[in-house]
């Protein structure tokens, strides 16, 4: 589904991602971690197509279309969906008007439905989109945006931070549902966390370090981290190396 | 029969005035609502008598406003009317249409009685075609105790009028205050207004949406007196600017001795499209007391682009994330369910800004 060549790519003249590499196959589960100012979001940002990030080297395929200077509205329109980090407030418009922006077919019926599902209150629809609403409101509402727009390829930037317990099981579940009524659909799930594992059990994890993928495996390696954490793992591949 | 068409055009509005060559020509009052009203207007008002003088000297700021000369003088009273448990506004409407003068004084003087609900709009005519014509405008208001005025200022359609503004608003007792300036097409247009509070409890709010291009100039004066305890004065400013177009706007709010719990505030918010924008904004307080609430701010910037990266990764492409984005701005301030049309205007003009 997802193919990414030898990627270079740069924000203001400095590189950030040097030569990664990444294959995600149809209706797999892929985990990126990584520390802090690696490059995680990044990447998600570049293959979104965020205009200030360039890409100097390599191509991004999807579908086996070149999605290296597609603008963002086309490539989500090819199917792939970003859920947000931090989410964007717009002051001025209600939830309701802005999901029926994205899909005009909405009815007041399905996006009851939705909110439903979501533990959503109906009175929410009528607030302005994102204002004043708590963090786990806001990932609930990506959530809500990407059940509407049912994409082909999901990237979950850090959707448990921030979140209680009981919401991370919840969302992870419906998410679970969705990847089971669309098994064509593949996940990348961006985040630090380890615990991770206990919501949703993936087919390959990948650490990313200084703008590159440098290991990849199973679940187990989530295991790994849990116990020597990135700056052991990252020490032992350099002296494995050697 | 030119102008019997326009007053005929006009029949939602309850009150139709109509100014010919800068000339009060008419005055046209819906039949089935008159018996709620008492409407009473006065042309040119004569000099004073000099027996009346030493009566003036003491007399309020009313009487001292009418002895000036107006072209218009319109005393508007109406006994409460409900609808939904809500008090009906009445519908002024001044029309001003031109056929041979180019520049135009007219001077009018608006009395609102205690507890009447206003709702002034302008529209204006130019059976010239293209020729430029110039209104001097001079509209002194003055809100008598518990009456509420709104005043719509917007041209729709003629683009080759422009009017130089100078209104003064007189504001008693529990009185409120809402002026609406929408600017879209005028190629030039001058506001200077001066809010002076003559009692407690005054409440005042100034609403103005500027979308320039092209050469347009706007010059916004305002200045609000404070003069007694318990006002609430709020000015909200959004610019969306492009060409070489120009905007320029000096604010003034005085708070006198003496007076406390006075709220003002006064937000300016501009957008700059094009590197040639000339932008100049001074916002001024002077406050001369203690325990009031002040504030004022000027942001002028470009679009924000994470925003716009974030409506398109949910597939809005360019042209609508940024529409929607200044919508969102102006939807914050006012509600435009009162005025639908003007939104409507308003996307046509952000359509031929941004593509």
């Amino acid at each position: 589904m997802l193919k990414i060549k030898n990627l270079y790519s740069s924000i203001n003249n400095t590189l950030i991602i040097k030569n990664l590499n990444l294959k995600i196959k149809n209706g797999e589960i892929h985990i990126l971690m990584g520390p802090n100012g690696s490059g995680k979001s990044t990447l998600s940002y570049i293959i979104t197509g965020k205009p200030k990030y360039k890409i100097n080297k390599g191509e991004i395929i999807f579908c086996k279309k070149k999605i290296n200077e597609l603008s963002p509205d086309k490539i989500s329109k090819l199917g792939i969906f970003l859920s947000f980090q931090n989410p964007i407030e717009i002051d001025g418009i209600t939830m309701f008007n802005f999901l029926k922006i994205l899909k005009k077919k909405n009815n007041f019926k399905k996006l009851y439905k939705l909110c439903k599902i979501l533990n959503i209150d109906k009175k929410d629809l009528y607030r302005f989109f994102n204002l004043g609403f708590s963090g786990g409101e806001k990932k609930k509402n990506e959530i809500l945006q990407m059940l509407i727009l049912k994409p082909k390829f999901i990237i979950l930037d850090e959707i448990d931070s921030g979140l209680d317990i009981d919401t991370i099981k919840y969302l992870f579940k419906i998410i679970k549902i969705y990847l089971k009524n669309n098994p064509k659909c593949s996940l990348l799930i961006i985040t630090h966390n380890t615990s991770i594992i206990k919501y949703i059990i993936p087919n390959k994890v990948h650490i990313i370090y200084n703008g590159s993928i440098i290991l990849s495996g199973n679940s187990e390696l989530i295991y790994k981290i849990e116990k020597i954490g990135y700056n052991g793992l990252i020490k032992k591949k350099y002296n494995d190396k050697k | 029969m030119t102008k019997n068409k326009y007053i005929i055009n006009n029949v939602k509005d309850d009150i139709n005035i109509l100014f010919f060559n800068g000339n009060f020509l008419n005055i046209k009052i819906k039949k089935k609502l008159k018996k709620y009203y008492t409407i009473k207007y006065i042309l040119k008002k004569v000099k004073k008598n000099n027996k009346n003088k030493k009566k003036n000297i003491n007399s309020n700021a009313l009487s001292s406003l009418i002895n000036n000369l107006y072209t218009l003088i319109l005393y508007v009273k109406s006994k409460s009317i409900y609808f939904n448990n809500k008090k009906k506004y009445i519908n002024l409407n001044i029309n001003f249409i031109n056929s041979f003068s180019l520049i135009n004084n007219i001077n009018i003087l608006l009395i609102v009685d205690n507890r009447t609900f206003l709702f002034i709009k302008e529209s204006f005519k130019n059976l010239k075609g293209n020729i430029y014509i110039i209104n001097y405008l001079f509209f002194k208001i003055y809100l008598k105790k518990k009456s509420n005025v709104i005043y719509l200022k917007y041209k729709k359609n003629d683009f080759s009028i422009s009017t130089i503004n100078n209104i003064i608003i007189y504001q008693k007792r529990l009185t409120k205050f809402i002026l609406y300036d929408i600017n879209l097409y005028e190629k030039f247009s001058y506001n200077n207004i001066i809010i002076n509070n003559l009692s407690n409890y005054c409440l005042s709010r100034i609403y103005s949406i500027i979308i320039s291009s092209k050469t347009q100039v706007t010059k916004f004066y305002l200045l609000i007196n404070n003069n007694y305890s318990f006002c609430n004065n709020k000015q909200y400013y959004i610019g969306i600017y492009d060409g070489y177009s120009k905007s320029i706007l000096k604010g003034l709010i005085n708070v006198k001795k003496n007076t406390k719990n006075n709220i003002s505030y006064q937000n300016y918010k501009n957008f700059i499209l094009s590197n040639k924008v000339y932008v100049n904004f001074k916002p001024y307080l002077n406050i001369y007391t203690n325990n009031i609430k002040c504030s004022h701010g000027v942001n002028i910037g470009k679009i924000d682009q994470f925003f716009i990266y974030y409506l398109q990764s949910r597939g809005i492409n360019l042209y609508k994330a940024k529409t929607l984005f200044y919508l969102s701005i102006l939807y914050k301030i006012i509600n435009f369910k009162k005025f639908k049309g003007i939104i409507k205007d308003i996307k046509k003009k952000l359509k031929l800004i941004l593509n």
